[in-house]
């Protein structure tokens, strides 16, 4: 355990994954408008919207403590999952203190921050957006548990680290392709894009969960949705699909820049070509990818 | 022996306290010396079990003996698999006699007569059946324990429900006990002696002379301990039973009753009755069993409206979960020692901490109904206002229920996950049998996050929201109230921050339970207080959890975040809630806990022919009509077919013999001399004609 590293490739997951994350949203509000045929906001607006809305009025519409504090949890729950991808090289820096199912936790505890924070507000609209978001996620989960399941049974462990060596050195076998497919098709349900951006609906219910945030918290929660995007797509570039990975770990930054820029432009094609689901088509085309994703660890029982 | 007599300290202060509270009808001061008793007791029992528990020791005495009646003896017992739920009794029994003191004023037309002893006897003979290692006397603990929570059950005897639901527990109940003592007749007939260690001698020579005996033994043991559990279905009794007591006394049934049945599954199947190739199996159906359980139950739980029935369905999920983990654990034990043991820690541990949450949350929902005399979520608000602790420990609980980290529902479940998903690499067993474990640990995981949305519109819809005017006068949850929720909530967290430290006793009560060669802790739990890496096999660490080091991370963001926000400093307003730009009244507007996840309880809800399935589970069971045929119930009908027509012969041919000699004086002297002649001539005969 090299503590050098651990500090390092932290700091490098945390400034991707959180700093960046606003130029990202900001990339996906230039490519979409372009393809609606605007002229689109500059690439640094997502910035300038988290900066202002930081020293703008913070309105309590309730006394209740859990209102004031769940914002920032979302914010550092989704740094705490970063920390467990790996982007310097094939291990995380968390690797030695946390494996797969933490990781599904923590991406837990990212809605249940957001859902507490809503359902704290009073607000009914805040209540539909909160019950559908915890809908969502419950639907959503099982798909990335059984692909992290299927590399846990291929690679023999259950950290992160060990998986994505083990797909490194070993290649593409059915099961883990049969995963990553699978992954990539619920990606837009776990980043919470069009068309699964049913807890927020604006012009449905107002933006649901956010509707009585205002100032800080607004921003902290608008942040925390932009690096959740930037997140789930460091799972699939990252875990789902490691290669290439060099022994120079700037290199392997900019090889994972390079690989989330694609993604998120994939994404944002989606988002921009698609209108919105119901909530109840979402849960059915979740459901019946988990059931159909469970394929593949039966393929990885057999050793294929 | 010093261990021994703080036992029968405990014992006699809880009998004390049963006596006492007999006679006491003003509820506090009733109240205060049960809890000032059970506190003793408590005390009693901690420091001796977790003395036992620590260093693995066992303390055995013989009270007395029946033995020139029946091979049987009062064996006082106590291993470090009963010293962990000694431990968990203690803990409970204090928080729930310390919380009925004032809780109990909500039922304000109910004497407490009707509730503290029998509180007390559940206690005793709870303390009982995980001390006694005698079979015999564990059955007479077994019923003391059903018969006393029967009674809780129907404390409120106006309601309708409550009679019902305790009739559908005490026939369940005792139907299981039936099977119990099937098992251990048979058992007796073959060991002559119904001490736990003559028996498991007796068995091991049975599995291997008379397999089908023994097997039909194992079927007996598991239907009865399983339907004391609450495994579905054969815990169909369980949601209507365990909402009807006041909320303490539902809070020892969820957090200990329903456990010491996974301590008796856990006792038979391993201490009593050997693992061996034969009873291998038992493992994958008990592992078959939890799961059904978990999903049903969970689900199920899902579309329940009212807090404790919701409570309740978890009880049965939860139950799975230990089911699930001690299921692996029995089917690897022998096949790899490291899955074995970490499956067993992981179902055990589970019930450690189940015990501790379930309690807690059965203490909130308790608190709810104090403050608004009502535990349905339709009908409550905006708690959290007017019991700010409430609220956090029932947050606190649901999280830990829910298995997310840094709590102790986390680790537990993380165990039993990875166990249950390691079987995969075990080749040398059937396919089809590692794909059904598999299934299992996955459908776990799912219900994982159901159990999460379950709660989590629990505490949205109890405690969130907007509070209704008039509640907000009223008085505050009394500190005896507050205190049993603040410590098992700090033990929730501090479990969940240290694994260690539980994880070592757990593991000491499996080494206790299984009686054969374990794996080292320090081999299977590679670690340090900070945390334990998971091996399964010599020296392959497979996953980790390190909560302490994990938390520093989440530590030093929050620090930045929220000095960023300071810097910041934004203007604070306090404003009214948007409704949508029209003036409504909140009240007009309210998300209620009814319409939560609307759309997937659609999904689970489905009809088979007439009866209706909400969350996969049955809402009306068409009732059961037999109609045995005609002749089948003559058979029964003893008086139409024997003694009837017996009695009536009989009576006809009493009057023939009375119109013989009646009414008329001749007939009486024909009688005397055809009477004397015959005797002339019998004694003439007897003589042989020598007179």
């Amino acid at each position: 355990m090299n503590f050098g590293f651990i500090i390092y490739s932290s700091i490098v997951n945390l400034f991707i994954v959180l700093i960046l994350s606003p130029f990202f949203d900001g990339f996906t509000r230039k490519v979409r408008a372009l393809i609606h045929g605007r002229v689109g906001p500059p690439p640094l607006q997502s910035y300038y919207d988290i900066i202002k809305l930081m020293g703008k009025e913070d309105l309590k519409s309730t006394i209740n403590p859990l209102f004031r504090l769940s914002p920032y949890l979302s914010v550092v729950s989704v740094g705490m999952a970063s920390l467990l991808i790996p982007i310097t090289d094939l291990i995380p820096p968390l690797n030695f203190w946390g494996d797969i199912f933490l990781f599904i936790y923590i991406i837990t505890v990212v809605g249940i921050a957001i859902i507490i924070t809503a359902s704290a507000s009073e607000n009914p609209f805040a209540y539909i957006g909160a019950s559908r978001k915890m809908m969502l996620h419950l639907s959503v989960e099982p798909i990335l548990a059984i692909a992290l399941i299927t590399g846990a049974i291929n690679a023999g462990s259950f950290r992160i680290g060990d998986i994505v060596s083990w797909y490194y050195t070993n290649g593409p076998n059915v099961s883990m392709l049969l995963a990553t497919v699978c992954v990539f098709l619920s990606l837009q349900a776990l980043i919470g894009k069009i068309p699964f951006d049913i807890s927020e609906a604006e012009q449905e219910i107002a933006e649901g969960v956010l509707i009585e945030l205002s100032g800080p918290k607004y921003a902290c929660v608008k942040w925390s949705n932009m690096s959740r995007q930037v997140l789930f797509c460091l799972v699939f570039t990252q875990i789902f699909c490691p290669w290439p990975i060099t022994t120079n770990f700037l290199l392997n930054i900019v090889i994972t820049l390079f690989k989330l820029t694609v993604i998120i432009f994939i994404s944002t094609l989606i988002e921009a070509l698609n209108p919105r689901l119901r909530i109840d088509q979402a849960l059915k085309y979740n459901l019946t990818l988990a059931l159909f994703s469970l394929t593949s660890i039966f393929l990885a029982l057999l050793g294929v | 022996m010093e261990h021994l007599s703080y036992i029968y300290a405990s014992f006699v202060a809880l009998i004390v306290s049963t006596v006492c509270t007999c006679f006491i009808k003003n509820k506090s001061v009733a109240g205060f010396s049960a809890s000032i008793l059970s506190l003793s007791s408590s005390i009693c029992l901690f420091y001796p079990a977790i003395d036992i528990v620590i260093g693995n020791k066992l303390v055995e005495q013989t009270i007395f003996s029946l033995k020139p009646l029946i091979n049987s003896s009062f064996l006082l017992s106590i291993d470090s698999l009963s010293a962990l739920f000694l431990l968990i009794i203690s803990l409970i029994s204090f928080c729930v006699s310390l919380f009925s003191w004032k809780y109990l004023n909500a039922y304000e037309s109910h004497s407490p007569i009707k509730f503290y002893p029998f509180l007390m006897l559940l206690f005793i003979s709870s303390i009982g059946v995980v001390c006694i290692k005698d079979i015999l006397f564990f059955i007479v603990f077994w019923e003391l324990m059903t018969l006393s929570s029967w009674f809780l059950i129907v404390f409120d005897r106006e309601k309708k429900s409550a009679l019902k639901g305790g009739l559908q527990y005490f026939i369940a109940t005792h139907v299981a006990t039936a099977f119990l003592i099937l098992a251990s007749v048979i058992l007796y007939s073959y060991s002559n002696d119904f001490s736990f260690t003559e028996i498991k001698k007796g068995f091991s020579l049975l599995i291997n002379t008379q397999p089908a005996l023994a097997q039909f033994i194992l079927f007996c043991i598991f239907i009865a301990f399983i339907t004391k559990a609450g495994v579905l279905p054969f815990g169909f009794w369980l949601p209507n039973a365990y909402p009807q007591p006041p909320s303490s006394a539902s809070s020892f049934f969820g957090g200990v009753m329903s456990k010491l049945a996974v301590y008796a599954i856990l006792r038979f199947f391993y201490s009593v009755t050997p693992i061996t190739l034969n009873s291998q199996i038992w493992g994958l159906i008990v592992a078959v069993a939890g799961t059904i359980s978990i999903f049903v139950g969970t689900i199920a739980a899902l579309t329940q409206d009212e807090t404790k029935r919701l409570m309740s369905f978890h009880a049965i999920g939860q139950v799975g979960y230990m089911l699930l983990g001690i299921g692996v654990g029995i089917y690897f034990i022998n096949i790899n020692p490291f899955l074995g043991t970490v499956a067993m820690v992981g179902g055990l541990f589970h019930v450690l901490n189940n015990s501790i949450y379930k309690s807690l949350l059965f203490l909130n929902a308790g608190s709810i109904f104090y403050k608004t005399k009502t535990t349905d979520l339709n009908k409550v608000e905006g708690l959290i206002k007017v019991m700010p602790l409430a609220g956090i420990t029932a947050l606190i609980g649901s999280l830990s229920i829910a298995g997310v980290p840094p709590f102790n529902g986390f680790v537990s479940k993380l165990l039993i996950f990875e166990s249950s998903i390691w079987s995969a690499k075990q080749s040398e067993v059937f396919l089809l049998i590692r794909i059904v474990f598999i299934i299992s640990g996955i459908i776990s995981i799912f219900i994982s996050a159901v159990t999460l949305a379950s709660f989590l519109k629990f505490v949205n819809s109890a405690f969130m929201g907007k509070l209704p005017d008039m509640l907000e006068q009223k008085r505050k949850l009394p500190w005896s109230m507050n205190v049993p929720q603040l410590m098992l909530a700090f033990i929730c967290l501090f479990t969940g921050l240290f694994p260690l430290i539980p994880l070592n006793i757990v593991y000491n009560a499996v080494v206790a339970s299984t009686g054969i060669s374990l794996p080292e802790f320090s081999s299977v739990f590679t670690g340090n207080i900070a945390g334990a890496d998971i091996n399964f096999c010599k020296d392959c660490l497979a996953g980790s959890w390190f909560p302490i080091f994990v938390m520093i991370p989440i530590l030093i963001l929050c620090v930045i975040i929220f000095s960023f926000e300071k810097y910041a400093q934004a203007p604070k307003r306090e404003v009214q809630t948007w409704y949508g730009g029209k003036e409504h009244l909140a009240e007009e507007v309210t998300y209620r806990g009814h319409s939560f996840y609307q759309p997937f309880k659609d999904m689970v809800s489905f009809r088979i022919g007439k009866i209706q399935f909400k969350g996969f589970y049955p809402v009306n069971l068409p009732p059961i009509r037999f109609s045995l045929p005609k002749c089948f119930l003559k058979i029964f009908n003893m008086d139409e077919w024997l003694y009837y027509p017996c009695a009536k012969q009989f009576s006809k041919l009493a009057e023939k013999l009375n119109t013989i000699y009646k009414y008329i004086t001749e007939k009486y002297i024909i009688w005397l001399i055809a009477g004397s002649i015959f005797v002339i001539v019998l004694m003439v005969y007897l003589a042989g004609g020598r007179i």
